[in-house]
Order: C-alpha cells, then sequence, then structure tokens
C-alpha cells in the first residue's frame, strides 16, 4: 500500500515533508487537508491524526504525525535516501536533532503566530491579532540571529557546516518561506539584515530544485493576492498605511 | 574524558537526562548551572551552550544541548543502554520522537508557562501575567487530556503502550513533576481527572526509583527568607529535619483518595550507586564526591551563610524560568 501523506502547502511542515518525499523519489500519494475550509477539524480527519493537525502520514497500517519525526521515519524506512537527509553517525545526527528541537520553541514559535497574526488569519475566518504579533516578533529576531551568528556560522552551505542539505534544513527553510506573504517592508525588515540566512534559504532552495518552487507555489499565489489587496487599498485610501493587512478574498 | 552534564535540578529537562545517566550507570560528571543565581547566563556558560540554556553536556569535544537530542545521544553512544529508553524499531522510534515533538508546545509550553505565571513570579518580583496563565492552563489542560485519552490510550504501562519506559516517558514525566510546586487545589484540579496519567507517573518514577526521588530531591536551603515564608502557606507542615522524613511514598491526588502523605515529604535517599562527582559552575567551584552503598543516607544543607545553616525545609520549588530572580543555596551530600 502507497504511503499517504496528508498536507496542506500553505503549512509549512507540510510542504517540508512533500518536498522531501519528491526530492527522493518516495512512492506517495498526496491527500489535501484545506486548513482554510476547516478539512483538517473533521471527524474523517480525526481517525488519521487526533491531533487535527498536518502533515500526516499513513504507511500501511502504520499512522504517523509531526513533521520532524515523520522526516526521520522516512529517512530511515525509505532505500534510497542518501545520507546527508539525516546521516547515521551518530554526532551529527544528534546535532541535526538539536536543530529541530530547537526549531520548536524558537524560530517556529516566532514566525509562525507572526506571520499568522499580521497576515494570514483573515484566510482561515480568524481576526488579526497585532498583540500576538507583537510578542511573537522578538523571538522571531532573535532566532534568526541565532541563526545567522551559531546555526550557519561554520564554513558550509547548509546548518552545522553541512555542504548538502539535511531534514533540518528543509524544516526550518519551509518555515521561513511563510515570511514570503508578509508586507514587503516588513520582510525587508525582519530578514534584510541576516545576509547568511537568505544565502542559506537560496541554497536550499537550489538543492531541492524544481521540487521547492513547485510545492512553494500556492503560498507565492497566496503572496501575489495579499499585495495586490494592499495596493488596492493604498489606492482606495489615498496611499494611507501600506502596512494595514485587508481581510483576504481568496 | 568523563561526560560532563551541565544541568540545575530545578530545571525539568536538566533532570530527565540526569536520571537517564544514573538508571543507566553512565558515567558523568555533574556540573551544577544555577539559574536562579543567573549561571547559565555567564559568559563562561555561553562557551558550553550559546544559547544560555539548560542543560547541555560535552563529551569530549563534542557539545550538545536541548534535553531530547541529549537523551537520544546518550541512548545510542554509550554501551548497556536498554532498548527499550529508545528502540531500534524505526516504526517505535518514530513514535517516540512523535510524542517528543508534541511535548514541546503542548505539555512542555502549558506546564512551564502555567507554573511559572501563576506561582513562582508574584514571589520572585516579576509581574503576574494573567493572560498568559490563562492561555497557558487551557493548553495545560489539553495536553493532560490528550496524554490521558490518546497518548496512554493503548494497554502497557507506559506512553505507546509500553511496558517499559522511553526516554519520553522520562521527559514528559519530570515536565508534570513541576507541578508539585502548585497549590493543591490547583494540582488536584489539573490531575484530579485523570487517573492513567496519574498511574503512570507513578509507574516512571517506580521503574526508575531510587534516582527518580533523589533526583527530585527538594532542596531547602536554597530559598531565600522571603520566598520561603511566601510559599510556607502553601505546604502542610514540613518536617523539622532530613533525618525524620516519612518513608510514605509521595502520592497524587485522585477525584476520590485523599492524599496519602503530606506533600514535601519523600522517602529516605539512597545513595547513588554510580561514582558520581559534583561541581558547582560559578565562581566557587566545590568539588564533592559522593561514592558507594555505605555512604549515609542522610543529606545534610551546606548553607552558603551561617544565618541559613539552620533553616529546615523540605520544599520543592522547581522554578526552571530563566529569567527568575530568585536566590539559591547548593545543597550537597556529605
Amino acid at each position: 500500500m502507497t504511503l499517504k501523506v496528508y498536507a496542506d502547502r500553505m503549512s509549512q511542515p507540510s510542504r517540508a515533508v512533500i518536498i522531501f518525499c519528491k526530492m527522493n523519489g518516495i512512492d506517495y500519494e498526496e491527500i489535501k487537508v484545506h486548513i482554510s475550509k476547516g478539512q483538517h477539524l473533521t471527524s474523517e480527519f480525526e481517525e488519521i491524526n487526533p491531533m487535527k493537525r498536518l502533515p500526516a502520514i499513513t504507511d500501511g497500517r502504520f499512522k504517523l504525525f509531526e513533521s520532524h519525526a515523520i522526516l526521520i521515519y522516512l529517512a530511515c524506512a525509505f532505500p534510497g535516501v542518501a545520507d546527508h537527509w539525516y546521516p547515521a553517525d551518530v554526532s551529527t545526527r544528534s546535532r541535526i536533532h538539536s536543530v529541530l528541537d530547537w526549531h520548536h520553541s524558537n524560530l517556529r514559535r516566532g514566525a509562525a503566530p507572526y506571520v499568522f497574526n499580521t497576515t494570514i488569519a483573515p484566510v482561515l475566518g480568524r481576526p488579526l491579532n497585532p498583540q500576538a504579533a507583537a510578542e511573537a516578533e522578538p523571538i522571531l529576531s532573535s532566532s534568526l540571529s541565532k541563526l545567522e551568528s551559531f546555526w550557519l556560522k561554520e564554513n558550509g552551505r547548509f546548518l552545522l557546516g553541512g555542504n548538502q542539505p539535511s531534514i533540518a534544513d528543509l524544516s526550518l527553510v519551509c518555515e521561513i518561506m511563510q515570511l514570503e506573504v508578509l508586507d514587503e517592508k516588513d520582510r525587508a525588515r525582519i530578514l534584510g539584515p541576516h545576509k547568511k540566512v537568505q544565502q542559506w534559504i537560496e541554497n536550499t532552495r537550489n538543492a531541492t530544485s524544481p521540487h521547492f518552487d513547485e510545492v512553494h507555489k500556492v503560498l507565492m499565489k497566496a503572496k501575489e493576492k495579499l499585495q495586490n489587496q494592499r495596493l488596492k487599498a493604498a489606492k482606495n485610501e489615498g496611499g494611507s498605511d501600506m502596512k494595514k493587512a485587508l481581510p483576504s478574498r481568496m | 574524558m568523563k561526560l560532563k552534564v551541565y544541568a540545575d535540578r530545578m530545571s525539568q529537562p536538566s533532570r530527565a537526562v540526569i536520571i537517564f545517566c544514573k538508571v543507566n550507570v553512565i558515567d558523568y560528571e555533574e556540573i551544577k548551572v544555577l539559574i536562579s543565581k543567573g549561571q547559565h547566563l555567564t559568559s563562561e556558560f555561553a562557551e558550553i551552550n550559546p544559547m544560555k540554556r539548560l542543560p547541555a553536556i560535552v563529551d569530549g569535544r563534542f557539545k550538545l544541548f536541548e534535553s531530547h537530542a541529549i537523551l537520544i545521544y546518550l541512548a545510542c553512544a554509550f554501551p548497556g543502554v536498554a532498548d527499550h529508553w529508545y528502540p531500534a524499531d524505526v516504526a517505535k522510534r518514530s513514535r517516540i520522537h512523535s510524542v517528543l515533538d508534541w511535548h514541546h508546545s503542548n505539555l512542555r509550553r502549558g506546564a512551564d508557562t502555567y507554573v511559572s505565571n501563576a506561582t513562582i513570579a508574584p514571589v520572585v518580583g516579576r509581574p503576574l501575567n494573567p493572560q498568559a496563565a490563562a492561555e497557558a492552563e487551557t493548553l495545560l489542560s489539553s495536553s493532560l487530556s490528550k496524554l490521558e485519552s490518546f497518548w496512554l490510550k493503548d494497554a502497557g504501562r507506559f506512553l505507546l503502550g509500553g511496558n517499559q519506559p522511553s526516554i519520553a516517558d522520562l521527559s514528559l514525566v519530570c515536565e508534570i513533576m513541576e507541578l508539585e510546586v502548585l497549590d493543591e487545589k490547583d494540582r488536584a484540579r489539573f490531575l484530579g481527572p485523570h487517573k492513567k496519567v496519574q498511574r503512570w507517573i507513578e509507574n516512571t518514577r517506580s521503574a526508575t526509583n531510587p534516582h527518580f526521588d533523589e533526583v527530585h530531591e527538594p532542596q531547602p536551603s536554597l530559598l531565600p527568607d522571603r520566598l520561603y515564608h511566601c510559599l510556607i502557606p502553601l505546604l502542610p507542615s514540613a518536617p523539622t529535619s532530613h533525618c525524620q522524613r516519612s518513608a510514605a511514598p509521595r502520592r497524587y491526588l485522585t477525584a476520590t483518595t485523599p492524599i496519602e502523605a503530606p506533600r514535601g515529604v519523600l522517602p529516605a535517599v539512597h545513595a547513588s550507586r554510580s561514582s558520581v562527582s559534583h561541581h558547582r559552575f560559578g565562581d566557587s567551584l566545590e568539588i564533592i564526591s559522593r561514592t558507594g552503598p555505605t555512604r549515609a543516607s542522610v543529606v545534610a544543607i551546606k548553607a552558603t551563610t551561617p544565618a541559613k545553616r539552620k533553616r529546615e525545609d523540605s520544599q520543592h520549588t522547581g522554578d526552571n524560568n530563566t529569567n527568575s530572580k530568585q536566590s539559591s543555596h547548593h545543597q550537597t551530600p556529605k
């Protein structure tokens, strides 16, 4: 029975899992579960993942959720996955675990609520929450600084001094890509200072081409729509506050 | 070169790593880094872990932080660690990864934030944040419910239906132990409805004793006067001396069963099987060795100032918040 990947390409961890499958020639069926339509909250999906979160996989009778656990499982269970994705060497592997764990409470914890509460919430029928965004921003900024100064400090194109990408690069870069939907000024302010981070995003994108761009198409479409809405709003209001995000008509 | 474990036993993930080392007889040196004294913020410790968080380990020239990564490393790198801690089977191992990942944003986030805001913050002079506490309470409650209904749903004494503990059991139970510092009613409110969770905590404790209790030993001389007196009303009467500790096991409240032993009372401390030397990280390094089963099981308070030598307290405060201003005294065995 083919591996099934339950995913929404608007979800950062979903994208990481899909790109990984494509890169490694893993035979899978993508089952789209649209968060914006509440499909992750159905009793049907609850059978797959009682936590009602994405992504999730079923491999025969085996079910699994949490994207890092999924990426590790796929790297170990499927033949032909190159070692650099999840090295067999205990020390190298441990350092990947370390950055993946750090990610939960740092980059993910900052980036996801910041983007959600400044931009994406209306798409899911929720209000923007500037206070939550203001609380998330310092976590996001300090996480990007830590990426710049520590996780990317060694000579190497990828995290931890690697010259080839690991599952950690895929997971974290997919998270940062969510910043694409921000107002251009905000994005430049947040990402602009971090040259190594920007280079590393490009490196990861190139290393996983063409799948990276293909899987991010949905996000880029959302970005375009949001930008058009901002421009329209600016025109209608005579060029007033460009940073205000409008409820989406997506 | 011996493995070095940089830890503060007030920190839940630190305790999980130390208990793991003791249970698996891993030869290590514990280097105490006291969060309440800001020792994790020194440039000295930043050399060990630039994130300035605990625990961290150094194994030869290899440095590592994040407790889950450390537990996995120790399970893989040290011989003699039984398979149940981190099974070689890919599917079983993946499910352990799944609960460890879930833990970060659920149980850990709920418990840590709630305890910090609801209990410790007022007495250490930081402002209470009722909104953060309310959000954390919801998250903590729902996490405990998920443990009860999902992670413990299979027949088995441990998470994921296991009959022996894994690193996930150790990590999550050490987190829940933090709730010990809450007011009795609060703790009963959170834990009372969850019978499986209570049983699982006891199972994990039994499977890792005497180390579990020893590592969770309250640190009585850690409290300055003000904090001590603020917390006294939250406790039942404390024993007057460590020598008089009751042998009654600690029990969690159930909805119908009254507590069997007063809180803060622990079984007598047993000497560790492994040879462990304790360093206190910072400007006044103290090296104390504890060896062999012949050593006395009574633990004496080692106070850093004469005025505090007479204080007898069995309070375990468990504040691991890195912003805590609470000062502490290091308790060492003689």
